[in-house]
């Protein structure tokens, strides 16, 4: 369900032209934290945990105004950018982060519905399982975990995570099945649920 | 074995930050964007200029970086200059007839799911042709279609698949929306419009009677019987089957005369079959109006940018109502591009979403005059 490419052109067009105004306009990047607050802090929320959340996500905005004149919309757009700068920031909250994925194991989230109880049943709420993917989380490399979520829960390609974190691309894919293969390992090398496995990587 | 997907699915849908937060967050960048905003970006460049030449000439360097006097800025965009500009677009507009007058609409709306707490967004098809040769409202038709709704942003989106990716939503208000597309419902009076406004329901004689400068045209929309203004004579006149007032209204204050005039600007310059120098009339009566504040440039839903001038709804006694009206203009061709209202506060129109979001939106994709009577293939 994402949105049309247009759309999303579009939408990268009109908010470089947001950052290019705010350069001399500074209150123009208002139209920024409004348009991403929700997003950013969702990502960030989930990181770090609900604590701190509004905070990082305030001085993600406050990071980013302060290089707006270092932006350069044809390397990135601005949601790409904006997660950069929250993924560094929630760097500085590794033991918030820890503390939040060592929490996993020990707090399954509440079924709200039949619905949502049978597919977490079904798929990862079986006894342990939690943990131990939550547990091989924490214990990857913070370059690795920050590419495993940018993609799992931003959503950001390949080429959107390497200008996010600022690394070559090559270096993505090398973390993202470094720690893909961790992560299978800590599974348990299959998958209990799904029954069937695949060959990549 | 997709690692990635059980990554995404262990982390818990996060609650959206409590409002006061977001006001938090919001305002330590207001308060940094406002410091930013003395200083000249000349400076800095001229702080670069210095540093490259500090090796030649240090003196020259450190009277460039030097504090200077504050520069006064020339003065930035208001929502009365926005508008005018837009009047004066308007008017160079070419004249245009035809047969019939079309608009094609689009309806976008926010609500928030009871379970998992994300956003979706509805969307709704309008069309509505009214012919030009009768006045009677009689002569007007449209239909509409509902689009289905969908989670509104990529991060509702991730929600979404974590409530298990329902095809139905119940709303935090107790509405079940589907997610599908409906059928197209044909409607004989075209009335899916804002009905609080005189263009949804004005007929073509009316309309035709329209001043064309803004003092006479807002002079006479205060004469219209809608109006706050208009006649009247005592509470029974008062269009209340079975629901009586508890009491007689006041006499409308300023701030709820202007805000009626600026549903109707709006209203007329979105929708109306009214001519370039009524149009003009209109956005310069809506320059003129207190309340009308600048938004910006902004991108309306259906990708096009425009700029935003807005008006917070008033209540009764002048109660702020927390939700702010705005017109989406392209001020280079005078063209009214949307009508959108955000969520400024606690309110019972919205119930449950964020504040700063753009709760609901009516693109106009086109309106204009036209021969073509695409009503009459299905009716």
């Amino acid at each position: 369900m994402t949105a049309a490419t247009g759309d999303q052109a579009t939408r990268a067009a009109c908010d470089a032209a947001v950052i290019r105004e705010s350069r001399d306009v500074p209150e123009r990047f208002g139209a920024i934290f409004d348009a991403y607050f929700a997003e950013i802090h969702a990502y960030v929320a989930r990181r770090i945990g609900p604590e701190n959340a509004s905070d990082v996500t305030a001085e993600t905005f406050l990071a980013a105004f302060g290089k707006r004149d270092r932006y350069d919309a044809e390397r990135a757009s601005v949601r790409t950018w904006l997660y950069g700068f929250a993924t560094k920031l929630v760097g500085k909250h590794r033991r918030s982060e820890m503390r939040a994925l060592y929490a996993m194991d020990r707090m399954p989230p509440e079924a709200e519905s039949e619905e949502l109880e049978e597919r977490l049943t079904g798929r990862i709420a079986a006894e342990g399982l939690r943990g131990r993917l939550s547990s091989a989380l924490a214990e990857l490399p913070a370059g690795d975990r920050d590419v495993v979520l940018l993609v799992a829960l931003a959503g950001l390609t390949h080429e959107q995570v390497a200008t996010a974190l600022d690394i070559p691309y090559g270096t993505v894919g090398s973390r993202l099945n470094r720690a893909r293969r961790k992560l299978r390992a800590a599974l348990g090398g299959t998958n209990p649920l799904l029954g069937l496995e695949d060959n990549d990587g | 074995m997709d690692e990635l997907r059980m990554v995404r699915d262990l982390y818990v849908p996060p609650e959206p930050a409590p409002p006061q937060e977001v006001a938090a967050a919001r305002a330590r960048l207001d308060a940094v964007m406002r410091t930013r905003r003395s200083r000249p970006r000349w400076a800095l460049r001229g702080a670069a200029l210095g540093a490259a030449a500090a090796g030649v000439a240090l003196a020259v360097a450190i009277s460039v970086t030097s504090p200077r006097p504050q520069m006064t800025r020339p003065a930035g965009p208001s929502a009365r200059t926005v508008l005018l500009d837009a009047a004066l677009s308007a008017d160079r507009q070419p004249v245009t007839k035809g047969k019939y007058w079309y608009v094609d609409s689009r309806i976008r709306w926010l609500q928030k799911v009871k379970a998992g707490g994300y956003l979706i967004r509805s969307t709704a098809q309008s069309e509505t042709w009214r012919a030009a040769g009768s006045s009677s409202p009689a002569s007007a038709v449209g239909t509409t279609h509902f689009l289905g709704a969908r989670p509104a942003t990529p991060a509702d989106e991730v929600a979404w698949r974590e409530a298990g990716s329902p095809r139905t939503f119940l709303t935090v208000e107790g509405k079940r929306v589907s997610g599908k597309a409906g059928s197209v419902t044909a409607d004989m009076r075209g009335s899916d419009l804002d009905m609080s406004s005189f263009a949804a329901q004005a007929d073509l004689d009316e309309l035709r009677e329209i001043p064309e400068t803004p003092d006479r045209l807002r002079a006479w929309l205060l004469a219209l019987p809608q109006s706050p203004a208009g006649p009247h004579p005592g509470p029974t006149t008062l269009p209340a089957p079975g629901r009586p007032s508890p009491s007689p209204p006041g006499p409308p204050t300023r701030a709820q005369l202007d805000y009626w005039l600026f549903v109707q600007g709006v209203s007329l310059l979105l929708y109306s079959p009214i001519t370039p120098k009524v149009r003009a009339a209109a956005f310069q009566m809506l320059a003129e109006l207190p309340g009308v504040k600048l938004i910006g440039t902004v991108r309306d839903p259906d990708g096009r940018q425009g700029t935003a001038v807005a008006m917070d709804r008033i209540g009764p006694g002048d109660r702020p109502l927390r939700i702010q009206r705005r017109l989406v203009v392209d001020t280079k061709t005078g063209r009214a591009l949307a009508d959108e209202e955000v969520v400024l506060g606690p309110n019972t129109d919205y119930p449950g979403l964020p504040f700063g979001v753009v709760a609901s939106t009516t693109t106009v994709r086109s309106a204009g005059w036209t021969n073509k009577a695409g009503w009459t293939r299905d009716h």
